[in-house]
């Protein structure tokens, strides 16, 4: 299956799809080309359904809740991470990209031996500070910090892990039956 | 001759000091943009005189500088209008002025003269690059963001505090957490939200199609719930408006508006040439009425204007106006009529009552208002 990829309406992502999209060469990856770029994209999403995968953009605001929460789990054990997942399930909303219903929020970790793949998720946003990068056959996405993409039905992307000391801090929100 | 109590107070003074504006945004109201001439002081001295001798004068008092991009004549013409206008005040009224700037000229001489003479800026700005640099532009079509930032930056740097106005267009409606964020991200702590409004030479609005209203609800009710949040909480100026009117609703009711009421705004501009009512008026004229210009400072006195047919058939159109909207709009106790240039420029009339800043800047910001009163108090 080939995926196609759109910035769901009502959003504005910083910098070019080329910045994004990386395809297979050799042993290594390269940012798309033109051609390429203009064969996995689509100026806007088709209406209603979710034929391609779906680039947002979480504001500054939330995911300077989103730390803070972790640092009042980290701290006092208070972090509220119900109410921060309601605050984002409302900003979605708002933006026409309200989540499926009994969808459940998780916080991902990922290191650099973990395994992650997007099998029954909804959406995925990078609350991280470095880019995550999501991978198919061939084709790579990379979600800058604060960006999160609403996945293809159908399509399934391991999450590439991080290629050092690092974590991926990834917050997926999962359809009801994962 | 209208009746002198039916006349001001005079709470704002408008002041054109230059038609021209380096920017060309595209809905802004001002006619002349490219006209480069520029007040003289010895038409301020009129401008003064006419003001401190019309007996209309209340406190507080506040003179601004607006109409054109203020900043275009340097700081140090300011500062001989400053001592130009206290020479005048010779009753020694408290008088506050301001300037509403689109900031890309600010420079140390400016901050220098702001904090000096305690001057108030508002900064014209809407939002992030995607939004302000969508509308507000260069002539050549360039975006300026970039310079407002390096204007309020400078101002920062020189402690000096600031409001912002942004322009609400269709294309904002959509983002109310980016313009949250932008506000925060620059230190903002004071907004005011104008609509898009069809006024003069501008003759559409995006905002006038259909479906705008529960948008631009929807866009407010999200707003002022972030703005609410915020710690410190983020000032925005219509929801204290609406406070306000709340809490003083029965001295609304049998009193006009500063935009409605003769005299309750004094515009003038570069030539001396002055105007009442609402500032967009000034410049413009009407087929059945003539120029909204009045008089000039240096010829016209106030005893000569109230005796003017052209300026009797304006206030009573507009009389009549605030009398229809008070017969038949619910907002009215909360509002004292829409203001007579919106009026003007949508219905062709002044003698009418609705107009797209009614239904948009005062109704819905109102209505969402109350909505969040009555949570706040069902929380407490």
């Amino acid at each position: 299956m080939t995926v196609s990829f759109a910035v769901a309406p009502n959003f504005q992502l910083k910098g070019s799809w080329t910045d994004r999209l990386l395809v297979a060469e050799g042993d290594g990856w390269r940012a798309a080309n033109a051609d390429e770029v203009t064969a996995l994209t689509l100026s806007e999403p088709p209406e209603g359904g979710d034929a391609c995968a779906c680039l947002f953009t979480v504001p500054m605001h939330l995911r300077g809740r989103f730390w803070m929460m972790l640092d009042q789990e980290a701290v006092e054990g208070s972090g509220d991470f119900v109410s921060f997942s309601y605050d984002l399930a409302e900003f979605l909303r708002f933006k026409q990209l309200p989540l499926p219903n009994d969808s459940v929020c998780e916080l991902l970790l990922q290191d650099a031996a973990g395994q992650l793949t997007t099998d029954d998720v909804w959406a995925l946003v990078n609350f991280g500070e470095d880019p995550v990068e999501l991978a198919w056959p061939q084709l790579r996405l990379r979600l800058n910090s604060g960006e999160g993409v609403r996945m293809a039905s159908g399509s399934t992307a391991d999450v590439v892990p991080p290629a050092n000391d690092d974590l991926n801090v990834l917050l997926a929100i999962c359809l009801a039956t994962a | 001759m209208i009746a002198a109590d039916h006349v001001g107070p005079l709470e704002l003074l408008v002041i054109q000091p230059t038609p021209f504006c380096n920017l060309d945004c595209s809905y802004c109201y001002l006619p002349n943009r490219l006209d480069k001439r520029k007040i003289t002081l010895e038409t301020l001295e009129k401008t003064y005189d006419w003001v401190f001798s019309s007996g209309l004068i209340r406190q507080p008092f506040t003179l601004l500088w607006h109409a054109g991009e203020p900043m275009v004549l340097p700081a140090s013409f300011y500062e001989q209008a400053t001592v130009l206008l206290e020479s005048r005040n010779t009753s020694g009224f408290e008088i506050t002025q301001s300037f509403q700037t689109n900031a890309t000229l600010v420079n140390k001489d400016w901050c220098d003269f702001i904090r000096r003479r305690n001057v108030q800026v508002g900064v014209s700005v809407d939002g992030p690059e995607f939004l302000n640099d969508r509308n507000r532009t260069t002539r050549n079509g360039g975006g300026t963001l970039d310079r407002v930032l390096r204007g309020m930056q400078v101002l920062r740097e020189h402690d000096i505090f600031f409001d912002v106005i942004t322009v609400l267009t269709s294309a904002s409606l959509d983002y109310p957490d980016e313009l949250f964020d932008f506000y925060i991200e620059h230190g903002i702590t004071d907004v005011a939200f104008n609509v898009e409004e069809i006024e003069g030479p501008h003759v559409t609005s995006s905002l006038a199609g259909t479906g705008m209203e529960p948008r631009f609800r929807r866009f407010y009710s999200r707003f002022m719930d972030l703005a609410l949040a915020s710690d410190p909480p983020l000032r925005v100026r219509e929801f204290e408006t609406s406070r306000s009117s709340i809490a003083c609703r029965e001295q609304l009711d049998d009193r006009r508006t500063q935009e409605c009421r003769p005299f309750g705004i004094l515009n003038v501009d570069c030539e001396g040439n002055f105007s009442t009512y609402s500032p967009e008026l000034l410049g413009l004229s009407s087929p059945r009425l003539g120029s909204f210009a009045l008089g000039n400072v240096a010829r016209d006195s106030l005893e000569s204007i109230l005796t003017m047919p052209r300026f009797l058939a304006l206030d009573d159109e507009i009389r009549r106006g605030v009398d229809l909207c008070r017969e038949s709009c619910r907002y009215f106790p909360f509002c004292g009529g829409g203001p007579p240039g919106n009026k003007y420029f949508e219905n062709g009339d002044f003698a009418t009552t609705e107009t797209l800043s009614c239904r948009l800047h005062k109704k819905a910001t109102f209505d969402v208002a109350l909505d969040k009163f009555e949570r706040l108090r069902a929380m407490t």
